[in-house]
This record gives structure tokens, sequence and C-alpha cells, in this order.
């Protein structure tokens, strides 16, 4: 190690920043995530804001055509991609290997390099607004707008390589949670007894590695297009526009259920600890997650009933989007089981999930309602699809990940949140979240569309906006209120102990938070349920042994993920700026190529656990 | 009664018993396959909806066959090199591995010519669908192809620094799942794009249809 | 007390939140011009049945769900004493509430399929067919047959179609995909570069002006490319069809609409056609008998002198373009223009001429 130079010899046992920036540890990492994503949450909350100001009224001018088209942009984008998906995440890596009784992911530096490409590529894509050139057509991106000669600035570039650096890291994860989730299971720890919060990610990791890679293939042809005069889109060359879109939503439709099965997951650990009992029908749950997502990749063209298919295709497509209902219907129908004989107890994380569950049923049913395809043909393109998406992913994943944080923040934190404050939250946020998007139902019903950044006096909207734009800043509110629990309650929570709630999955067996190896010897599973006798009713705490530390080998920290995310993400930077001046593009590409393969060299040779670690461990004792 | 026990033995064990690695490059192929799969439906697609420019009539299917020859003979030695390292015969291990690299790189090579006789008869990707489709669809390939030649040429040289061995046989193992499943897809690009454009299979598989329906009717 | 104990201080918020939502939706909830619960073709009428039938079953679903959860949120909340079932799950219950569900689809899936088929049937043969072509960020409308010696009548951002009569319209674009919908009437397709698309045959029931609006996102003005469907008696859509193939008169000789022909030809003539005189130009909306539209400006403003002056001495102020500069023709991605302001090139005289000319050219 003598032959490194100074500052990139392997950080053995790094402390402050350190410590974070060199992680390999799924918890750091999880917590990364999460703390990642609350930021993009209130930037992507703002760019809702500003709409929702603009839109008030009949023809206000808060803001100008140009800006709020770059709104929607990048709220639809950056809550897709930078907010639910990472949150999910953060439960993910925090989470997954507490479930299933393992040390860590399966690979770890593979998860931190994940997690940057995360963020750098969240970071390259928002940068444009510095430039002024924001993505602002639509988060969607359908051709033709998106082409060189209709989309003139670097805006869609900036979206197709964002969405190109954070899609591999996406990818990255998804492989790691496969394998970690098939291979590094506890003995006894079957599948049939792993939590659902566990399954489901399974499940979301197995639609990630099928859908990322054509989301990929459909931005590169398009990147191709923009920047190398390629004919994909290229309607005079033949094309068809209709090719994106199909590309688009193969990836797309998959991607709804990547944003809720998490939620779904959650909600079902969530609801026995708080009803006293197990889930009920656990395999039915568990399998009617894995219909839900392999039927997600055969509805993908229920978003083009407009385009023109054909009556036998439209048919089809809508006969497959009703049947993901009953799936669907019989979660929402087993939970309910799960509350009856049940004695429930109304803590926070228990209000998000119920919420969870009313909102998401009712964001269920209008999506129905789109399958009607003579009735979407009214609902398509119109504020009544902005209010059932809403209820999915801000009913449905949001409030899900939102009971996360109350239930596993004194995992992960080692304090109770507050429930007094938690409870104001839940009310602030439910009675915000219904007066901001039910009365959505209304617009669409009303013949507003979408993405209009201004409408007339005349055309009756005016009042019901007023509402909305009301409801949005209660919203606000609310979340204002969650930030303030968390910083509160981190430093001056009630200390949680190991199992505060008396739940009864593996991750509450273990100290909180938990120690960096998780878990001092391997743990043996037999149930279903291992920390609770179900006869008894009562909740068995395992004894926490002495364990010689020294006898854990963790992953050592590396710097490697970090450089090799950073290289990967000025490699796509360098083409922006090859658009503007080739040779500064060319020396950039060149530098950020060496610094990306140099990254892989080191790391490819750099042992996963550094030997100083366990020689110093070792010597230490 | 206890529900929780613990178990010192399990620190090491998969629990499939699969090494971690080798399944991660199976999801990877999985998820490539994702990957291959829109662009040759892209290409498919728009196979014959280009509106200038030579189209597939332009294929050269002797030469394409022999280079696909070589390409799956290179699956055989990737065999042959992966059964050496596991016998523990590093002689034939670097005799079959520089093989399998060799002939990736007389595959690349007859690709770069094909790629240098269509810009010569006019078609690059910004000609047309038709060389828009089939150039990135075959250079996607050819880059696949590339990275196993590096990845082939690293395991023999690493193996004189004794870093590749009978233990860790496994090594070769991966890469040999990625080079035959790039074998694999070739195959399903030469067999679709090439064969079906060069016997019109689609024409005959629609006549065929119109035959049967009018004996039907 | 009971319910007290159950709300809690958050369930009384929520209580109270809730309420003050479903006042502010009373006061907001009224009708719209561009509504989908008011039909008025034959086509719009079979939606609207579906879509009742679809939301009262989707709605009692819902509210079943809801009250179910209430109950059992009430019923087996926590009590001293009070320990919960150990229940795993029930197979019969789980089957029964999978097959629920299929058959409430099936109900659902069968008049859906049927709408589908009846949606995608061909015209009548006496239908009226109308072409649409969509532009970035205004709406060409030919009728086919309909004009002089049996061509093609040309008009822009207002359809006239008579009551009673099966309306076939065919989508076409001209640039980016837009989708045509004029929720009184029938449900949105899009127009799509490349593709012509047709919307299902409709009768209109109701004489009476109509509103439309672009529904897929279409660029910086999408919010502004709105349009007009005009259902007319027979009599009064004949007339209209003479109008619009009558040459409109020349104007007097040195006279202020003169002026206002002689600028206009100079000017807007290369972007603007005017059926009957030398402006052949098919860049912008043809302005044929301008004086009989409703509005300008694909709809955005009524067809008044002032509003006519203000759009052509400075359009960048009423509708974005997108960037480049105001007086120069910004471009747009097809290589087409957008409308320069005039208020360099133009005194206000010359504008007031032009707009009193166009205006002045109306059906009787």
């Amino acid at each position: 190690m003598a032959t490194n130079i100074a500052i990139l010899r392997r950080p053995l046992d790094p402390t402050g920043a350190w410590a974070w920036i060199t992680t390999v540890d799924h918890k750091k990492i999880g917590v990364l995530y999460g703390l990642t994503a609350f930021a993009f949450f209130i930037l992507g909350g703002v760019e809702a804001l500003v709409m929702r100001l603009q839109l008030a009224q009949a023809d206000l001018n808060v803001v100008s055509a140009a800006t709020f088209n770059q709104m929607f942009t990048m709220h639809g984008t950056t809550m897709i991609f930078m907010v639910v998906m990472p949150a999910g995440a953060a439960f993910f890596n925090f989470l997954v290997p507490l479930q299933i009784g393992a040390r860590d992911v399966a690979f770890p530096r593979l998860n931190a390099l994940s997690y940057w490409l995360f963020l750098f590529g969240s970071i390259l894509m928002n940068f444009s607004f510095f430039t002024g050139s924001a993505p602002d057509m639509g988060w969607f991106a359908y051709a033709p707008l998106t082409a060189a000669n209709f989309s003139t600035s670097s805006s869609v570039d900036y979206w197709i390589l964002g969405l190109q650096v954070m899609g591999v890291g996406t990818l990255a994860a998804g492989f790691n949670f496969v394998i970690t989730i098939i291979n590094m299971r506890a003995p006894g720890m079957t599948l049939m007894r792993m939590p659902v919060f566990t399954w489901m990610t399974l499940i979301v990791s197995f639609l990630i590695i099928f859908a990322f890679p054509v989301i990929t293939v459909a931005i590169t042809l398009l990147l191709f297009d923009r920047m190398f005069g390629t004919n994909f889109y290229d309607i005079t060359a033949g094309a068809d526009p209709l090719l994106w879109q199909h590309l688009f939503w193969v990836f797309g439709h998959p991607e709804v259920y990547i944003l809720i099965l998490p939620s779904m997951g959650i909600v079902s650990d969530i609801l026995p600890t708080f009803s006293r009992k197990p889930l009920f029908g656990y395999v039915t749950i568990v399998l009617a997650g894995a219909v839900i997502a392999f039927l997600g990749f055969g509805v993908w063209a229920h978003h083009m009933f407009t385009v023109g298919m054909g009556r036998w295709a439209t048919s089809a497509f809508a006969v497959a989007t009703m049947a993901i209902a009953v799936p669907t219907g019989v979660k929402v129908f087993n939970w309910l089981g799960t509350m009856y004989g049940g004695s429930i107890q109304f803590r926070t994380p228990m209000l998000f999930a119920l919420g969870f569950i009313s909102l998401f049923m009712l964001g269920g049913l209008s999506g129905v309602m789109h399958a009607v395809v003579p009735v979407d043909l009214h609902q398509q393109d119109t504020y009544f699809v902005v209010a059932h998406f809403h209820y999915v992913l801000f009913g449905g994943s949001i409030f899900g990940l939102t009971a996360a944080t109350y239930y596993w923040f004194p995992k992960i934190t080692g304090r109770m949140m507050s429930e007094s404050i938690g409870k104001t939250h839940f009310a602030l946020m439910f009675v915000g979240f219904n007066l901001t998007f039910f009365p959505m139902h209304f617009l669409g019903v009303l013949g507003m569309p979408r993405r209009i950044y201004t409408y007339a006096p005349d055309m009756g909207w005016s009042g019901t906006n007023m509402a909305v734009t009301i409801g949005a800043f209660v919203i606000a509110v609310s979340i204002a209120v969650f930030l303030y629990n968390m910083v509160r309650s981190a430093r001056v929570g009630q200390p949680a102990g190991a199992n505060p709630w008396g739940a009864a999955t593996l991750e509450w067996s273990i100290e909180s938070p938990p120690h960096h190896y998780n878990f001092a010897i391997v743990p043996t599973i037999r149930s279903q349920h291992p920390l609770w006798d179900e006869e008894a009713n009562t909740v068995e705490p395992p004894p926490l042994p002495y364990v010689d530390e020294s006898s854990i080998h963790m992953p050592s920290p590396s710097y490697w993920p970090l450089l090799l995310a950073m290289g990967v993400t000025l490699v796509a930077g360098s083409l922006l700026v090859w658009q503007a001046h080739a040779i500064a593009g060319l020396t950039m590409g060149a530098a950020s190529g060496a610094l990306a393969l140099i990254s892989v060299y080191r790391w490819v040779f750099e042992p996963a656990v550094a030997t100083e670690v366990a020689e110093g461990a070792a010597a230490h004792h | 009664m206890q529900y929780l026990a613990r178990s010192p033995e399990a620190e090491h064990a998969t629990t499939t018993g699969l090494n971690n690695r080798k399944l991660l490059m199976w999801a990877f192929l999985g998820s490539d396959a994702m990957f291959f799969g829109p662009l040759i439906a892209t290409h498919l697609i728009y196979r014959t909806e280009s509106l200038q420019g030579p189209i597939e009539e332009i294929l050269n299917i002797p030469v394409t066959t022999i280079s696909t020859f070589v390409l799956l003979m290179s699956s055989l030695a990737m065999v042959l090199a992966l059964a050496g390292i596991q016998q523990g015969k590093m002689g034939t291990f670097r005799f079959w591995t520089a093989m399998t690299a060799l002939l990736g790189m007389v595959f690349i090579g007859f690709q770069m010519v094909e790629f240098t006789e269509f810009a010569k008869h006019g078609l690059t990707p910004r000609t047309n669908l038709f060389g828009s489709t089939f150039l990135t669809l075959t250079g996607f390939h050819g880059a696949h192809v590339t990275v196993g030649i590096i990845w082939l040429w690293s395991l023999f040289f690493a193996s004189f620094r004794g870093k590749v061995k009978q233990e860790n046989s496994l090594d070769v193992e991966i890469a040999g799942l990625y080079w035959h499943f790039v074998d694999i897809v070739w195959i399903v690009i030469f067999g679709v794009i090439y064969l079906v454009g060069a016997f019109g299979v689609e024409d005959r598989v629609l006549e065929g249809a119109h035959a049967l329906a009018g004996l039907g009717g | 007390m009971y319910p007290k104990q159950l709300l809690g201080r958050s369930g009384r918020l929520v209580a109270v939140g809730l309420l003050v939502a479903a006042l502010l939706l009373a006061l907001s909830a009224c009708s719209s011009p561009q509504t989908t619960f008011d039909p008025k073709s034959d086509a719009a009428d079979k939606i609207q049945t579906l879509y009742i039938l679809i939301i009262v079953i989707s709605g009692a679903i819902g509210a079943a769900v809801l009250i179910a959860m209430g109950y059992l949120m009430a019923k087996f909340r926590e009590r001293p004493g009070v320990k919960a079932r150990q229940i795993h799950g029930n197979n019969t219950l789980e089957v029964l509430w999978t097959i629920g569900p299929i058959l409430i689809l099936v109900m659902i899936g069968v008049p859906t399929i049927l709408a589908i088929v009846g949606a995608t049937r061909a015209p009548s043969e006496d239908a009226l067919h109308v072409e649409v072509v969509a532009h970035q960020w205004w709406w060409e409308v030919n009728y086919p047959g309909l004009g002089p010696d049996g061509g093609t009548l040309t008009t822009a951002n207002e359809l006239h179609v008579p009551i009673g009569r099966e309306v076939a319209i065919s989508l076409k674009s001209d640039d980016v995909i837009h989708s045509f919908w004029v929720p009184q009437l029938i449900g949105k397709i899009d127009s799509i570069p490349g593709r012509t698309n047709h919307l299902e045959p409709f009768t209109a029931s109701e004489v009476g002006v109509y509103l439309g609006q672009c529904a897929e996102f279409c660029g910086l003005a999408h919010a502004l490319m709105r349009f007009r469907v005009v259902v007319d008696s027979l009599g009064d859509f004949e007339r209209w069809v003479e109008g619009m193939n009558t040459p409109p008169p020349a104007p007097e000789e040195e006279s202020f609409l003169a002026s206002g022909q002689s600028v206009f030809i100079q000017n807007c003539s290369s972007c603007h056609a005017v059926a009957g005189t030398v402006a052949a130009g098919r860049i912008g909306p043809d302005l044929s008998r301008f004086g009989s539209r409703l509005t300008i400006g694909a709809g955005i403003m009524d067809n008044t002198e002032e509003n006519l002056v203000e759009w052509i001495t400075n359009v960048t102020a009423v509708k974005p373009v997108p960037e480049g500069l105001p007086t120069a023709l910004a471009e747009l991605g097809n290589g087409k223009q957008a409308m320069p302001r005039f208020d360099d090139t133009l005194t206000p005289a010359q504008v007031e001429a032009v707009a009193a000319y166009l205006r002045s050219m109306t059906i009787e």
C-alpha cells in the first residue's frame, strides 16, 4: 500500500465525512439514499408549488410558459427518479440485510456505486437549471418533440444523460438486491419466511433489471438521434414516433410498480405489528405482488389508448389492465383481513399505513376507470389522470414511505419519533393531500388538460384550482412538520431499544442502531415471525450475546465506487461540453474516461476486506 | 419457546450454495437480453421502412456465415479453456483462452470490414432507418464482443502472474458465461436479421398464411 | 365518550380538515364550457353512459371498502384485556375476493370492448368528412370536396359542422404529436406526424359553439392551442360553405380597407392565405372570411378589432414563441416560422388597416 499516493490510500477506519464518503456499509448507504431523496422531495415539492401558484387562478403570470414547462417536467422526473425510487432504495438498503439475517448486501462496493451514480446523475440533470436549459418536454419525452429540431436547447440532453447515469446505478442496485435476497439469507430464512418488504424488494429488483434496459435503449437511440444524426425517431426519414411511446411505456409501466410495490411491502410489515396478529394470507399477498409485477409488463399500451392502435390491440390492453385490478384488490382485502380480530394500536406508522390503504385503493379504482377505453378518451391527459396517479404515487408510495420512516426511524437512529408531532403531521398531510388531489378529479371531468400553464377565466376551473393550490400548501406545511419531527427526534427522541413496537421480524432482534456488522452471530430462523410467540401472543426478545468483534470480517471502505461514479458522470457531462466545444468535450471525455477506467481497475484488484483491518483488529485484542 | 437461535457456522455460506458473482453474471445476462431485445425489435419494425439508401440487399450472407462460424468456434474454445483451468492444466487454459480471444478478434475484424464496405456503398447510421438500426444493433454487439476480448486477454495475462488458478476457475467460468451469451445473441442477430432479410422468410410465412386462408375460405 | 376516544386528536383534525375541504369543493364545483358531463352528440352520449356505469361501480366499491375499514378500526381498536386473534388467513375468503372482482370486471369489460369496436367503425356513406391537421400551435381544417369546383375548403381553428349529420374527422400532424379533443362532442384522439388517425364518427345533437383544446403536450404554447366547433343548423352550414367559397368583394380603391389589403398582401401573404385573393401562404392559418371567425390566435382571444390589433402589433405579448429573437422570425422545429411582431415594420395605422381589412371579410 505504500506505493499509493497519500490521498488515495485505502481508508481503513475513517471518521466524520470520510466515513460516509468511503462507506460500503448498507446502513450508511441507506441513510445517504434517504437524506438525498428527502432533499429532492423538497426540491420537487417546490416545483409543484410554483405550478400551483401559476394555476391558482386563470390567466396568471407567476412564471412564464417556458418555466412552467420546466417545472412539470422536472417535478415528474424528480419525484419518480430522485425521490420515490431512492427513498425505496433507502429502505431496501437499510432493512433487507437486517430482515434476512445478513451482515451486508452481496456486493457492498457495487452498492456504494449505485448511490453515487444516483446522486451524480441527479445533480447532472438538475445542473441544467444553472445553464437555463432545464428539461421542458415532459417526463415522458415524447418523440418527435424531443428531436433536435423541435427541442433546440440541450434540455433533452441533460435529461437523457442524467437518466442514463442514474439508470446504471439503479440497475446495479437491482442486481445487488436480487442476489442479496436469493443468496445471503441466514439459515432457516426460507423464501416463504421472508418479511413481505423483503419480498417486494426482490420483485422490484427483478422489475428493475428487466425494465431499465428498455429505457436505456430508448434514450440511447434518442441521444444518437440528437447527437449523431441517426434516424430512429425522425419522421422525415420514415420513422414512426410511436416507437418511442412503446419503448418508453414498456419500461414506464413496470416503473409504476417499481414505485408502488415497496410501499405495499412496508404496509404489509406494519399492519401485523400494530394489529398484534400475523398478516392475513401471507402467501396470497406475496403471490399477488408477483402477479402484479408480471402483468405489469403486459399493459404498457394503456398509456396509449388515444394513439389509434386498432380495436383489438386496444381491447387486449384494456382487458389486461383490468386484470391487474384483481391481485391489487386481493392485497387490499387481505390487509383489511389483517385488521380483523386484531388489537389495533393507532400509532403514527399505523396511521400512515391506513392512509396508504384508503388512498391507494381510491387511486386503484380510478385506474380501473382508465381501462374503460371510451371513458379514458375523455380522461387521458386531463387532471383526472393527474388525480389518479397522485392517489397511487403520493397517497400510495409516499404515504407508505412516510409510514416506513416513522416505523423504522427508531431502528435507524436508536430514537423514537414524536408521536404527537407525528399525528399532527399525519392529519395535515392527509387533509392537504385530499384537498389537493381529490378536486383534480373534478377538473378532469370539467375538461381541464394536463400540462397547460394557463387557462381562460370563463372555463369554470378557477375555484377548484384555488382549492387545489391551498391543499398543496397544506401539504407543504405538513412536510415542514415532518422535517421538524425528524430533526428533533434524532436529537432528543426517546431511546428506542431493540424492539420498541413489539414487532415480529428479524431486524428488531438487534440493537438500535445496529452494529456495523448487524448480527453478532448469524441467526438461525425457525418461523415467519422469529420474535413472536403467537400462541402466547407475546414478544420474546432473544438474548444478545457478547461477541468478540475481531472475529467478524466486514468489507472495508473504498474510494473507488465514488471515483468511478464521478468518472462515469463526467463522461456523460463531456458529451454536453462536446456539443458546445468539440476539443474541450473530447479532452474532458478522455480525462473522465481515464478516471473511470482506473477506478474499475483499482476496484477489481482491491480485496473486499483490507488485510490491515483484520490484522490491526487481531493485534488490538 | 425459542424461535430464534444463533448459528455461528453460517458465516460464509450462501443460501443457494452458488457463488454471488456467478449469480450476478446470470442476472446481468438476463438484463442484457432485455437490452438487445428492443434493439432487435426496433430493427425488425424498421426493416423495410427506409425512404432512401441501401437496405438489407447490402448484407453479405456468405461472408457473415464465415464470421458467424468463427464466433461459434470461439465458444467451443472457451469451453476447452474452462475445462483446462478446472483440471489445473494451465497450458491448455492459456492456449484456448488465447484462441477464444483471437477468434473474437477475427470476428470483430469481419465486422469492421463489413461496416467499411457498407460505408463505401453509402450506408452509415445517418443514411436511413436501416442504417441506424442495423449499425446500432450490431455495433452494440461488437462492443460486447470487444469487452469480452479485453476480459479474456486480462485473464490470459493474469494467469502468468499467478492470479488465475485452478482454485479460482470460477473467474474463468463467469467470463465464459458472458462469452457464450454474446455468442448466442449473435446467433439470434444472424438468424433474425441476416437470414430473414436474405431469404424473405417473412414473406414466405405470409404467403403460407394466405394459402391456408384460401383453403379455409 | 366513545367517538371522541376513537378519533383522538389527529382524528378530530382530519375530520375538521375534510369538512373544510368538502365546503371549499362545494363552493368551487361549477360547470365548464369544456365539461365531459354535458354530451351533445350520440358518441358523447355513449361515453357518458359508460362513464356513469364505471363511476357507480367504483364508487360503490370504494365506499364499501372505506366503510369496512372504518368498522374494523372501530371494532378492533386496542382495548385493555382483549388480545388479538392469531388468524393467518382464510382460503375460502381469499378465493371469494379473487373471484368477486373478476366478475365485476367482466361486467365492465364487456361493454368496454363493445364500445371500442363501435368507436372504430367506418363512417356512414353520407358522413361529412373533415381533415384536421395540427400545427404548433394551431389547427388547419380542411373539408375535401366542399371547396370551389369540388376542391378543398380550408379554414383554421374553427370547425363548422351541421347538426344531425354524421361527421368523420381524420387527424394528421405537421410537426409533433397533438391531440384533438372536444369534450362535449367526442373523446380525444392524437394527431401524430406520419399517421392518419380517425375520430369515432359522431352526430351532433344541439346547435351551439363547443370548446376544444389540444390535449397532448406539444411544446411551449400547448396551453394556447385551443379551437371551437360550431354546430350549425343545416341551412346555416350550407350558407357558411357557400360564403367560404365566394371570393370576398374587393375593397373600394383608395379606401382604408384597400390600404389594409395591400399591406396584408405585402407583409402577410407569404404565410397566410385568403381565398379569392393572391394571398396563398400555407405557413400560417388560412384567413379566408376571417371576419366570420369567433376567435383569433387558436381560440385564445375574442375576434375584436382591439384584440386583432394587439395580436398583429406584438404577438409575443399574447402568445409565447420559442426562444429566439422576437422580431426576427423565430424558427419552429419543422423549418416553419412563428409569427413575428410587426410593431417595428408597420405603423399603428397600417396595423389597424390590416385588422379592419381582415375583419371586413365576413359571411352574411
